[in-house]
């Protein structure tokens, strides 16, 4: 990626310019707590700065929870959960996701359930009582898969 | 009443003792569930939304349509199928070119999203049952029992699509805690994340607001934990045996599904509910019972 793509430029001039640095995110981010040199503020600040590189191959992105807190408190309405999922959304089509995210889709695309399907949890619900997992669904999960041009995203990776 | 049931994969696949518990409560209350044929994945709003969003609400779409076919509301019981669910509902019945993208998807599964049906959680399917009703059915009110209540991100968060409760102060679980003749006690960061969205990628940090969050319930003394999502389940009940507290204990704080604990007031014996699946013994909650 040479050219900064067209969406990242409508987000930036839309959404992330809104923001005056006040720094709610970080106080009310769970992630920030538990991993000191994740600031959500600053990725911001770099896309500001021009830095949409870096935020777009970096781990940061991938850090955040989605718990979306920092969302209900920006005083500015900036949305950055939304922001980053559309930062991830953006480097996933670009060759850039964790290998665990990309993983998980897999197992969807595969059985239609991202929780892997275990012979004793399958005997567990008999012994529960409890009816069939539903297995029915999942060819035209994988259609849609293709149709949307995500499995194109999860081949990519693969080769 | 009865609805379109949503369990979704973690509860249906890692947590089966939850859906025991949930059917068994909504059948109590004469809530009745219908079973919803090829359902799949909500489309998880964690991995599949950050991989793209419109192939994450064309999934959601899709299990919406089969509700749609069945002329019911969907009642889903994870907090992360009902982001994702409602959202793709809201979003689609609001913005048409989205919604003609998507049923371009569907068209060729011989589908199509048509906005006919409501999605809800488990605390509204009850709110519609009649708080009344609940009362009348608690047999055996939890007296004395002190409950630290987590109501999980998903269920209240983004607010303006979700439209559940407040997004930063909550206060419906809390009631129906009290409903159930328990105390719902006041803590420290109670609506601090419990970290599930940070485990695929960095399992000790999550770990590390797992351990935060048992301290301020523990600093509250309170008997237990009460969660409404599978993956809130497996950080406190799972992850809490691999934490331990920093001067090296361990916690041992129970954490019960909400469906678990209103079973048990509404008499329901507890070797009926599967708590022996729990992987942090509810012994003490149990013990304390009337």
């Amino acid at each position: 990626m040479k050219e900064m793509p067209e969406e990242l430029d409508e987000l930036i001039q839309e959404k992330v310019l809104f923001c005056y640095q006040c720094g709610a995110c970080v106080g009310s981010c769970p992630t920030a707590r538990a991993v000191p040199e994740y600031n959500p503020r600053r990725i911001i600040e770099k896309l500001v700065m021009g830095g949409w590189k870096d935020v777009l191959s970096g781990s940061s992105i991938w850090l955040c929870t989605l718990c979306h807190t920092c969302l209900e408190v920006c005083p500015q309405g900036v949305g950055l959960s939304r922001i980053i999922i559309e930062l991830r959304n953006l480097a996933a089509r670009n060759g850039v996701a964790p290998s665990e995210f990309l993983r998980s889709a897999r197992q969807m695309a595969s059985t239609g359930w991202t929780a892997t399907v275990s012979s004793s949890v399958l005997r567990r619900r008999k012994q529960l009582g409890l009816p069939d997992v539903e297995t029915t669904g999942v060819e035209e999960v994988r259609k849609t898969l293709e149709l949307t041009g995500l499995a194109d995203i999860l081949e990519d990776k693969e080769g | 009443m009865s609805y379109a049931f949503f369990p979704g994969c973690m509860i249906q696949l890692r947590l089966p003792y939850m859906e025991q518990a949930a059917r068994k409560l909504l059948d109590l209350l004469d809530i009745e569930v219908l079973e919803m044929p090829g359902a799949t994945c909500c489309g998880d709003p964690i991995s599949f939304q950050s991989l793209g969003r419109d192939p994450w609400l064309a999934v959601a779409a899709r299990n919406l349509s089969i509700a749609e076919e069945m002329g019911k509301d969907v009642l889903t019981l994870c907090s992360g199928c009902y982001e994702t669910l409602k959202t793709a509902n809201v979003k689609l019945k609001e913005e048409k070119p989205l919604r003609d993208y998507v049923n371009g998807v569907l068209s060729k599964l011989g589908r199509e999203f048509k906005g006919t049906v409501e999605v809800k959680n488990l605390l509204e399917a009850l709110e519609d049952a009649g708080e009344d009703k609940i009362e009348d059915g608690v047999v055996r009110p939890l007296k004395g029992l002190r409950v630290a209540t987590h109501i999980g991100c998903h269920l209240v968060r983004p607010s303006d699509i979700l439209g559940f409760d407040d997004p930063i102060r909550p206060v419906v679980f809390d009631r129906f805690v009290d409903l159930a003749g328990a105390e719902s006690v006041p803590y420290v960061q109670k609506m601090l994340c419990c970290g599930a969205g940070l485990r695929m990628v960095e399992a000790k940090k999550s770990a590390r607001l797992v351990e935060m969050k048992l301290e301020h319930v523990s600093e509250a003394d309170a008997d237990c934990i009460a969660v409404l999502c599978p993956f809130c389940m497996i950080q406190y009940d799972v992850t809490q045996r691999t934490v331990k507290r920093s001067d090296g204990g361990d916690f041992r704080i129970p954490v019960l599904y909400y469906p678990e604990l209103l079973c048990l007031a509404m008499g329901v014996q507890p070797e009926e509910l599967g708590l022996e699946h729990h992987r942090t013994s509810v012994e003490s909650v149990l013990k304390k019972l009337p």
